[in-house]
């Protein structure tokens, strides 16, 4: 399967391209998504949505979706950095921190964040500092608990 | 809030153990969570819940109770999409359809997608799912959703629901039927689910819900499956919308639904002047007072394969 965002997960983090055989790419404009082959050709209605998004191309550069992200970068195997509770949660908030840990092949530039053996997002790394490149809407929000409201019988 | 003497004056006569179902409308309702074992499996997610107090559910192996505390939108394993909040009677739809993977499943009105991910864990990510929901405004949060648990099998479509079985007759091997309705199941956990409560509503959704129930069964392969649920506790709604599709459907047979450790009471037989089909207890319905859930009705419903 020859795809510039399967490319390029295997140049950066050595997500092997054989781990999508089973499964098929679907280009919509400069949006590229990733489903099983029975999803991609189903024709029968018109789709909304297949699969996930797997990542937006530019013209010189391309942005991975942090939902496929989380399910793949599990098989990483370069360009990892690897986060504790508070640093992961943070990092989920979408900020940017001096981490305890230095990126696994310790260089400068796009690392693969993760809290033990599951993978929160893509961030950049640079003079001891990541930062978290999860959108803004969709950064994990801290918000207020919902208030219960009581009821009665009131025969 | 007060429940209006109309809604207790009409279920006073169908509900057992009124009084105690009363009493249960005003417990606390535990979050319940469910594991999405298409990011880790069991063990390793749970090796992330050390700080929670997890009480199994009896039917359902990888959801819990949370005992203490803690809201689960504010944590880092619900934004991993390693954990779904989900009530606990609505993990019961998907457990009674039994998706198999590699099959073809339709979910006729799927957002916001808490049983379009619980099914895609069943199937593990294979074979194909058609969620479909009429409302395009509901179609974003499913498919954040989707994407946040990391369903690979499931396509989205934007059709009214009563369309589907000219469109897609005879395709699924298993059909969903989870209808909107007027959600007097929820009031446990909110309280605007009576907010637009009335008869006339009822009787409204009841149509809608004869005319989808019809669709979905026309998508149905023969010998295939379809599971017809509601939140509420209206027999209009339940009992008669099942009962409109077996009067007219030869080959439309109602099973009994048996989970392990889920005490359901049978559907009715009659309700006010009417007289339903005589399978109908055959359905399940689900209250509070009894799994500590909201309100749910159940019911499978299998094709009947003529050939065979």
């Amino acid at each position: 399967m020859s795809e510039p965002i399967l490319e390029y997960l295997k140049n950066n983090f050595g997500i092997n391209s054989e781990i999508f055989e089973d499964l098929a790419i679907l280009k919509i404009g400069n949006e590229t998504y990733i489903m099983n082959k029975d999803a991609m050709s189903f024709k029968k209605l018109k789709a909304c949505h297949r699969g996930i998004k797997l990542g937006i191309t530019f013209s010189h550069s391309l942005r991975l979706a942090t939902g496929a992200i989380q399910l793949f970068g599990k098989f990483a195997t370069k360009n990892t950095i690897q986060l504790n509770y508070a640093e992961a949660f943070m990092f989920s908030q979408g900020q940017e921190f001096a981490p305890n840990n230095k990126p696994s092949d310790n260089t400068a530039g796009l690392v693969l964040a993760q809290y033990k053996q599951f993978p929160i997002g893509i961030g950049s790394y640079k003079e001891g500092k990541l930062k978290s490149m999860i959108p803004r809407s969709q950064v994990l929000r801290v918000g207020a608990k919902k208030r219960r409201i009581r009821y009665k019988r009131i025969d | 809030m007060q429940l209006p003497d109309k809604f207790l004056n009409r279920y006073r006569s169908i509900i057992p153990d009124f009084d105690r179902f009363i009493e249960a409308l005003n417990r606390p309702l535990k979050t319940v969570i469910r594991l999405n074992t298409l990011k880790g499996d069991k063990e390793e997610i749970l090796s992330l819940l050390s700080d929670y107090q997890l009480e199994p559910i009896p039917w359902y192996s990888l959801a819990y109770r949370i005992k203490n505390d803690i809201h689960i939108g504010n944590r880092l394993e619900h934004f991993l999409g390693l954990v779904y909040s989900q009530e606990a009677a609505s993990l019961i739809p998907p457990l009674v359809l039994d998706p198999k993977p590699y099959e073809k499943i339709l979910d006729i009105a799927a957002a916001p997608g808490s049983k379009t991910t619980q099914m895609a864990c069943m199937m593990k990510n294979t074979g194909l799912i058609v969620a479909n929901d009429p409302s395009r405004k509901r179609l974003q949060p499913l498919i954040a959703n989707l994407d946040r648990c990391g369903t690979l099998n499931v396509v989205v479509t934007n059709k009214k629901g009563e369309r589907l079985g000219e469109l897609l007759p005879g395709f699924f091997d298993r059909v969903l039927v989870d209808a909107p309705c007027s959600v007097e199941g929820m009031i446990r956990k909110s309280s605007n689910a009576l907010i637009r409560w009335s008869e006339s509503n009822i009787i409204r959704l009841s149509m809608l819900q004869k005319a989808l129930l019809v669709s979905a069964f026309r998508t149905l392969k023969p010998g295939g499956v379809l599971v017809y649920s509601t939140c509420t506790i209206a027999p209009e709604e339940n009992e008669a919308v099942v009962s409109f599709l077996l009067e007219r459907n030869e080959n439309a047979q109602i099973e009994p639904i048996n989970l392990p450790g889920l005490i359901t009471r049978p559907g009715l037989t009659h309700w006010q002047r009417s007289r339903f089909h005589p399978d109908l207890p055959k359905a399940a319905r689900i209250y509070p007072q009894d799994n500590d859930t909201e309100s749910f009705f159940i019911a499978k419903i299998r094709k009947l394969n003529w050939d065979v």
